[in-house]
């Protein structure tokens, strides 16, 4: 995957055909992994701080419902096969909202992995090999879609 | 600031704002703690999109969270704060808000 083309605020990404079938299968699948409780504080913790953390976990499980719906739709209208590769054509909006997506699926597997201090080492069994699998991919696609800003 | 508020008399009584609330209110400070699984391009474009900073105050904050375990963001109200942990949330970082002193 690589980006072809900016315009403004407009991408375009030129992906082959594995890598088209694996990112639309990770968008159609989203999400993976059940949303886990976000902290809002370290140290404080008052009935003040607890309602904020529901208040936190609330909108965090609303703005998910929102990413699984941004999801579909990325995968149905923004990819699309071309003349030779496979295009992914994303606004601002979009781009973030992939970001977002893909992160989830990676720091939602890498938690149910353990949360693993090395990334790097592969699991043996299985089903944790599978999570592992999701965090890469997912990771493959974060380090492609930010902008080279440096 | 001051505030004007209605008199009897014709000329208006002009009192100072109360400074107790505005001064003293709490202020907390949007702490991104460091784990090794965001990877550090991501986590540079997530502090430039949320807060707007360029990419060189962007990088500097990342690297002070890979390198010291967690970075102060910035220092806010209490509501700003908050909105700003919500945003690191929805991209998946770990911040939380910790009272100033």
């Amino acid at each position: 995957m690589k980006q072809v083309k900016q315009t403004g605020d407009r991408w375009a990404y030129e992906l082959n055909e594995k890598e088209a079938m694996v990112l639309r299968s990770l968008l159609n699948s989203f999400p993976f992994t059940k949303l886990f409780a976000a902290r809002m504080s370290k140290g404080t913790h008052n009935a003040e701080s607890l309602e904020r953390e529901i208040l936190l976990n609330n909108s965090l499980s609303t703005h998910r419902s929102g990413l699984e719906k941004a999801a579909k739709k990325l995968a149905v209208e923004n990819l699309s096969e071309g003349p030779a590769n496979w295009l992914l054509k994303l606004k601002s909006d979009d781009q973030e909202n992939l970001l977002q997506i893909l992160n989830d699926i990676r720091i939602g597997a890498w938690r149910e992995l353990g949360e693993p201090e090395d990334t790097y080492q592969k699991p043996e069994s299985p089903a944790q090999f599978q999570l592992w699998n999701l965090m890469n991919l997912a990771g493959y696609f974060e380090s492609r879609l930010i902008p080279d800003e440096s | 600031m001051p505030v004007a508020v209605p008199a009897r008399k014709t000329k208006p009584v002009v009192v100072p704002a109360s400074r107790s609330e505005a001064e003293h209110a709490p202020t907390f400070y949007v702490v991104c703690w460091n784990d090794p699984v965001n990877l550090m391009v991501y986590v540079t474009h997530v502090f430039m999109r949320v807060f707007g900073w360029n990419l060189e105050k962007a990088k500097k904050h990342m690297m002070e969270v890979h390198e010291k375990g967690k970075s102060a963001l910035v220092r806010e109200s209490a509501e700003k704060a908050e909105y700003y942990v919500h945003q690191l949330h929805k991209y998946k970082l770990q911040a939380t808000m910790e009272p100033a002193e």
